[in-house]
């Protein structure tokens, strides 16, 4: 989800920076370009912020990355003299409860206080979707009511010379459908509304023929052009993006835009004298105009609007299309939306892990590296960093992995009716009674199950009593099938589960079945005589290594 | 002092644009043609209509033989002006501009800016000549 923010953000972020630089240029080119290319590029960019194309990101050449995680992590754990010696010293503090000697539910409290970029995206999306759909039902509702007002005082035309002319122009416009003519007394300009119905509609002014003509050609080359469909998709961008002010700048220019090639088009073929009594009908209908407008930034907005109305009206037979400035606009507009990924910082999987993760685990650290097992393959990419050492008398603690690949992870939906109990299930080695594998199983939901493999060395020679671990499978989730077993598939390595749970209270009489671990544990050392869906299993017995 | 209206419903305007719009002293049939090229009204809607208007005091009756004959007593443009200065209205006017295409859809301009306009378009033309 945050990664999808951070898309609407930078689209966003480009979207406005496109808007200011059409907006610079066509200030600079406006007498020399007619208003046309910023009438398309103004509908790239709506299109381009209403579809979402960051869908393909493979592209990417420049990655931005947002920071995933602010803020400190607090953890509380119920044993406190916990002797960790991370070689890397991050903030990364977990404690490690040994509650009894035999169940030894590793039972702490971790209450994280970070702030992390998922938090803030989720808020985000909240707000954002909340205020959109606001915004979108007012807007409909308006939509509904001001049409409503509008069409309320409006009469039915009868006035022949008035149908006749309309009639013509319709014809040759080439258009067949034509909208309702009708005369309304509360407007002061001519204007068409409405979507699926649409209607021109007429003030009570008197007009005549070659105004009138003038004013059919305007209004119908807005139908004919589907402008209103144009103007209610930027309102529609705009509204969905409501947070971005330069949509509210372009929506503005996009409707001046408008009138301009509205006006070319209506005097493109005219006489000298039609274009003066075009300039002197809206001079009339400006003069005459009693709409209520919010309070405007400049007064002499309008006045100046009009004069550039004018002055493009003036220049229109030598200016240019300016489609060089449509594909500069859209090529650099894509390019630098593919061009350019943004997504949240890689210690976002650091971050989770840190709010998912109850069990830890601790390696001692050891010479020897010869007798590291190698964990799963998916992990070995990020390469195992696990070899911080801690060493406590009958405590296993652990340093968490700092990067662990979770892409075997799979959360599934199925509740397990008889989930294993949050524990560490052991197996001794037949032919060193000095050494054991350990799997420590945490029940997350009923659902899934989280599992972390570790070798255990008897300490007999330092101290009695004493063990140390060694991560041999990082820490990963299990999904229940639904069959009686959790499973687990990753890269190189496809697991079961099965947990048995004993109706005896004796912790030893709760046993996991765990299958598919047969490259790692040696079946002449540790056995192996299950099999279930032909892969051979080893039984782990409840407890603590060399305990009971 | 100026008389308050009270909002007409929008099928009570139609009859009352009928009257403004049609001659003075207009029978049933008459109002019932011209409010039908906007809506289809059925002759009793247009009667109780009628009956609820002159309760409301905007339309007199005339008896005239076996025919009533209706005709307005308030002013289209008085009505107008009362209803066109409600909240909701300037409103509706304001979010309107969202929704049309007009000829001109800026503010209303000042006689002076108007002249200083007519200025402006008769130089560039003499211009362009």
């Amino acid at each position: 989800m945050e990664n999808f923010i951070l898309y609407i953000i930078k689209v966003n972020l480009f979207a406005a920076i496109c808007i200011c630089l059409v907006y610079l240029l066509s200030r600079l080119v406006r007498r020399k370009y007619s208003s046309l290319w910023r009438y398309y590029t103004w509908l790239f960019i709506a299109i381009f912020l209403i579809v979402p194309f960051g869908l393909f990101r493979e592209a990417e050449v420049v990655s931005m990355e947002v920071p995933y995680q602010w803020g400190v992590t607090e953890t509380t754990g119920a044993a406190a003299d916990v002797e960790s010696i991370a070689s890397e010293s991050e903030a990364d503090t977990n404690s490690f409860t040994e509650a009894d000697n035999q169940v030894n539910l590793m039972s702490y409290k971790q209450s994280i206080l970070d702030l992390t970029i998922s938090d803030l995206s989720r808020a985000a999306m909240y707000v954002w979707i909340g205020v959109a759909l606001g915004l979108a039902f007012i807007r409909v509702m308006i939509y509904y009511i001001s049409l409503h007002s509008f069409k309320r005082w409006a009469v039915p035309i009868k006035k022949e010379r008035y149908l006749k002319l309309y009639h013509q122009i319709c014809k040759e416009n080439g258009i067949r459908r034509y909208p309702r003519l009708l005369l309304s007394p509360k407007l002061s300009s001519p204007a068409l509304a409405g979507l699926i119905r649409p209607v021109l509609c007429l003030p009570e002014a008197e007009y005549t023929e070659d105004e009138l003509k003038l004013i059919f050609k305007h209004e119908l080359h807005h139908y004919k052009n589907k402008d209103l469909w144009y103007k209610l998709f930027l309102l529609l961008v705009g509204t969905v993006y409501w947070f971005n002010p330069f949509l509210y700048l372009m929506r503005k220019e996009a409707e001046n835009d408008l009138e301009y090639i509205c006006d070319g088009n209506v005097i493109k073929a005219s006489t000298y004298s039609e274009r003066t009594i075009y300039h002197r009908l809206l001079l009339r209908t400006a003069e005459h105009h009693n709409c209520i407008h919010y309070i405007s930034a400049s007064l002499n907005d309008d006045m100046t609007d009009f004069k550039e109305r004018i002055m493009y009206m003036i220049k229109l037979k030598t200016l240019k299309k300016g489609r060089i400035f449509v594909v500069m606009f859209i090529t650099v507009f894509i390019c630098a939306n593919l061009l350019v990924g943004c997504s949240a910082g890689k210690a976002k999987d650091k971050a989770e892990d840190k709010k998912d993760s109850s069990v830890e685990s601790v390696a001692e650290t050891d010479d020897d590296k010869s007798d590291e097992i190698p964990a799963d393959n998916s992990e070995s990419e990020t390469g195992d960093q696990s070899n911080n050492t801690a060493q406590t008398d009958n405590q296993a603690t652990a340093s968490k992995d700092k990067e662990v690949d979770k892409s075997g992870d799979y959360m599934g939906d199925i509740t397990c009716p008889n989930p294993p109990k949050d524990s560490s299930y052991r197996i001794h080695n037949n032919v060193n009674a000095d050494e054991a594998i350990v799997i420590y199983i945490t029940n997350l939901d009923d659902a899934n199950i989280k599992f972390h493999l570790t070798k255990a060395s008897y300490n007999s020679e330092i101290q009695s009593d004493s063990y140390t671990e060694k991560v041999i499978f990082k820490e990963h989730i299990a999904h229940y099938n639904g069959d009686g077993y959790y499973e687990y598939i990753g890269k190189d390595y496809h697991l079961y589960f099965k947990y048995d749970a004993a109706q005896g209270e004796v912790a030893g009489d709760h046993t996991m079945a765990v299958y598919g671990l047969s490259s790692i544990i040696d079946a002449n050392q540790y056995g192996g005589d299950l099999s279930y869906n032909g892969t051979s299993g080893n039984l782990f017995v409840m407890g603590l290594p060399f305990a009971g | 002092m100026k008389r308050k209206y009270q909002r007409l419903p929008d099928s009570e305007l139609d009859i009352m644009l009928a009257l403004w719009n049609g001659k003075p002293d207009m029978c049933r049939s008459e109002i019932e043609e011209i409010v039908n090229e906007k809506r289809s009204l059925a002759p009793t809607t247009i009667l109780s209509l009628l009956s609820r208007l002159e309760k409301k005091g905007v339309v007199a009756v005339k008896k005239n033989g076996n025919k009533n004959l209706y005709s307005p007593l308030i002013m289209q443009e008085e009505y107008q002006i009362n209803e066109s200065s409600s909240v909701l209205e300037k409103l509706y006017d304001n979010s309107l501009k969202n929704f049309v295409v007009s000829l001109y859809e800026g503010k209303k301009l000042s006689s002076e800016e108007i002249e200083e306009l007519r200025y402006f378009i008769e130089e560039v033309e003499e211009k362009e000549e």
